[in-house]
């Protein structure tokens, strides 16, 4: 008798303990762009190919991250990416780089394989910081490479750091501040391999 | 009464009449001791003999001005000449010093003319010559010639060698053709058999001569016959008669430095002998050669790697025959000259030492003389001087005095040695036992060929069977069926979507499991009782 009555004044702390807190709920965000890799229909094969991205651990992980007043970095509970910041990521650039560049990006799953006559180029992409700033920025540190896919030879390699001011406070504000960012990432980077791959003519002084 | 007895006075006195003699006496003094001190100085002239010479008549001149009388002639006391006294006014005393010179001017025939006519008639006397060297000298040697030249004369005294009595005393030096000098004295080396002439050359024409002038004979007429037609070359009638000697710098030479009295140079035996041979030192060396030497001939070139640098003297086969080797395989010695000049070098005794040290030190480097051939059409021979990698290490030695210069065979003398080498070879190879051996492996190679083709012939009947035959198609349905399961692993197939599906659930998860893990490190009993919910801090904007 005695157990029993044990047990039952367990059971009743423990439901009172779960019931003393109520759960706060989570926000999930969508990093998206309403830029089109393949615009009307294209399916001419890509020769731009966005490798897999990679990234520093604290960013590669649900939670926004948002850096303290101490300068700490805390990684948000409550507001997440709804989905593989990893993956979503390279869909993003990919859309971005190919509307700058006006024609496909490939991001592997998502296109046709490099034709083997064709010369491609892979661009390999390393992000280094994506977080909120205690001064009210998204603060952006990418290091990204262009290789030729067939020889292995690196053709061009740059340094991306730029910073984009918050609207208004939230987290929302936070994300479409990464999403302006990261956009303004990509499009440097089309400007870039574009000027790469097809570098200006000398003028030949002919008329 | 009257004194007469003499007055006797005890006092002498010199009487008068001796004044005439003391006078007589101091006058003769006087005059001894003026004579004495107006007397001019008395020498001794001591010549050969006495032809020419009168005591007492036989007058000294100087510039033909009368200047000393010989007071007497006798002979030597061992009859190996004549000794003259001669007394000679006291102006002449400051003349006669270590160098002053006399000889007997008579009348004389000879190659510079016929001198001393006019002492047919008047008779011989003696010439003096003043010195300028320590006076007070009073015993003289008389020269039996006159002097050619004037003592103290401007221009340069200077010594001519020559193999043979080409000239003789008297000749002219010419240079183009004017007369500057004359030979003043010859004479005849037994040691070394060379004669040997005493030039002088008068000044300002002193000036041409340098070290890089060279003398050549004029004598006689030179004819030289070649493509060109036929040179006669001939000299004043003075040299065509009497002989002479000239001299200029070859148009091959440099200028030179100016030279000292006392130069010593070579007599040329014409000047087509000096383009040929312009060079006054030079060393010889010895080569040895290992291989036949015919047409090599005296004269042939020696070159270093084609720039001529000597020529070959002659080859010494009486030296090599005397050392008893003449049957044996030693190497046959040739006697080079090589003459440092010909590379540009001063053409000094110091160039020819440099070259001689060069060369030595050079053998231990490589350098090696090898016998070429000159002419295809003659076989002519020469040597050249060379370096050579690879080649065995020659040791320094001597051949009588001179430095020997090892060869190594090359060009066709090589070829031919090492035909004759390889000829020696492939009779010592035993080809009978090759060739036997060769028939046994082909005969094995015959008895494998048969087994191979009873291999083949098995393996046709093999695959000629039905089990063979159906084979490939049983091989194409496998792969068939393949193909049919791998295409449920593509993209677009459904176990594909499937499996990534269950990764990106199971990386959720895995995701979740680190955030459940790092709440249940931070307070284990969670599980139980449920975290505080804190609020995440919110961004901010800037204001």
């Amino acid at each position: 008798m005695k157990w029993l009555a044990a047990g039952l004044l367990g059971t009743l702390l423990a439901l009172a303990g779960c019931a003393g807190q109520p759960n706060l709920p989570a926000n999930y965000y969508l990093l998206r762009t309403d830029a089109v890799n393949r615009p009307h229909g294209n399916s001419e094969p890509a020769l731009i190919i966005l490798g897999n991205i990679d990234m520093a651990g604290y960013v590669d992980q649900p939670g926004l991250v948002l850096e303290n007043a101490d300068g700490t970095l805390h990684t948000a509970r409550n507001h997440r990416w709804a989905e593989p910041v990893r993956e979503s990521l390279r869909i993003f650039l990919a859309n971005e780089m190919a509307a700058e560049m006006n024609q496909p990006v490939g991001a592997l799953r998502h296109t046709q394989p490099c034709p083997e006559a064709a010369a491609c180029r892979a661009v390999k992409v390393h992000i280094e910081e994506l977080h909120g700033t205690k001064n009210g920025e998204s603060k952006l540190l990418a290091y990204w490479a262009l290789m030729d896919l067939s020889s292995r030879e690196l053709l061009a390699e740059h340094e991306y750091k730029a910073s984009e001011p918050l609207d208004r406070d939230g987290y929302d504000a936070l994300v479409a501040a990464h999403t302006r960012l990261l956009a303004g990432f990509a499009r440097d980077m089309a400007r870039k391999i574009s000027g790469t791959i097809n570098p200006p003519q000398a003028n030949s002084g002919l008329p | 009464m009257t004194n007469t007895e003499p007055a006797i006075t005890t006092t002498r006195r010199l009487s008068a009449i001796w004044i005439l003699p003391l006078a007589a006496l101091v006058i003769g003094i006087w005059m001894v001791v003026q004579a004495y001190l107006s007397a001019g100085p008395t020498i001794v002239v001591e010549f050969a003999h006495a032809e020419g010479l009168e005591q007492g008549k036989t007058k000294v001149k100087m510039l033909n001005v009368e200047v000393g009388l010989v007071e007497t002639v006798a002979l030597k006391k061992d009859a190996s000449g004549v000794r003259a006294h001669i007394s000679l006014q006291p102006s002449v005393a400051p003349l006669l010093r270590q160098d002053t010179r006399f000889w007997v001017v008579r009348a004389r025939v000879g190659t510079a003319g016929i001198t001393g006519i006019g002492t047919l008639l008047s008779g011989g006397y003696i010439e003096l010559a003043p010195g300028s060297g320590k006076p007070g000298q009073r015993h003289f040697i008389g020269l039996e010639t006159p002097p050619l030249t004037p003592l103290g004369a401007p221009g340069k005294r200077l010594k001519l060698v020559s193999k043979r009595a080409a000239i003789s005393v008297g000749d002219p030096i010419l240079y183009k053709g004017f007369r500057v000098g004359r030979v003043e004295a010859m004479a005849f080396n037994t040691v070394n058999k060379e004669a040997s002439y005493d030039l002088f050359v008068d000044a300002p024409y002193d000036e041409l001569i340098t070290s890089t002038t060279r003398f050549w004979d004029v004598s006689g007429i030179s004819i030289n016959a070649s493509a060109g037609g036929i040179q006669l070359n001939v000299g004043t009638v003075e040299t065509l008669l009497l002989g002479g000697v000239s001299f200029a710098t070859p148009s091959n030479l440099p200028s030179g430095a100016p030279v000292e009295d006392g130069a010593e140079f070579d007599l040329y035996d014409s000047y087509a002998d000096i383009l040929t041979n312009p060079y006054r030192f030079g060393t010889h060396f010895v080569v040895e050669f290992g291989q036949a030497i015919g047409g090599l001939v005296p004269g042939a070139p020696v070159t270093f790697r084609g720039i001529q640098i000597g020529s070959v003297e002659r080859i010494l086969l009486r030296e090599f025959s005397a050392d008893g080797i003449y049957s044996s395989s030693a190497p046959i010695p040739v006697l080079i000259y090589v003459e440092p000049g010909r590379l540009e070098a001063p053409d000094t005794r110091e160039s020819v030492e440099e070259l001689r040290a060069a060369l030595q030190e050079s053998i231990a480097n490589g350098l090696r003389a090898t016998l070429q051939v000159g002419n295809l059409l003659t076989g002519r021979q020469q040597i050249n001087f060379d370096y050579f990698d690879n080649v065995p290490d020659a040791e320094l030695k001597q051949f009588d005095q001179y430095v020997v210069i090892p060869s190594v065979e090359t060009g066709v003398g090589r070829l031919e040695h090492q035909v004759g080498t390889l000829l020696t070879k492939l009779n010592s190879l035993e080809l009978e036992d090759t060739v036997v051996g060769a028939n046994r492996v082909l005969a094995e190679t015959r008895n494998l060929v048969v087994k191979l083709n009873n291999s083949a012939a098995a393996l046709n009947t093999l695959l000629e069977t039905e089990g063979t035959r159906r084979l490939p198609g049983e091989l194409a349905a496998a792969l068939t069926k393949l193909n049919t399961t791998l295409d449920g692993y593509s993209q677009d197939g459904a176990l594909y979507q499937n499996l990534r599906a269950s990764a990106a659930s199971l990386e959720a998860t895995l995701s979740n499991l680190d955030e459940l893990s790092r709440q249940l490190a931070d307070k284990p009993n969670s599980l139980l009782f449920a975290p505080a919910k804190l609020e995440d801090p919110i961004p901010e904007a800037k204001r």
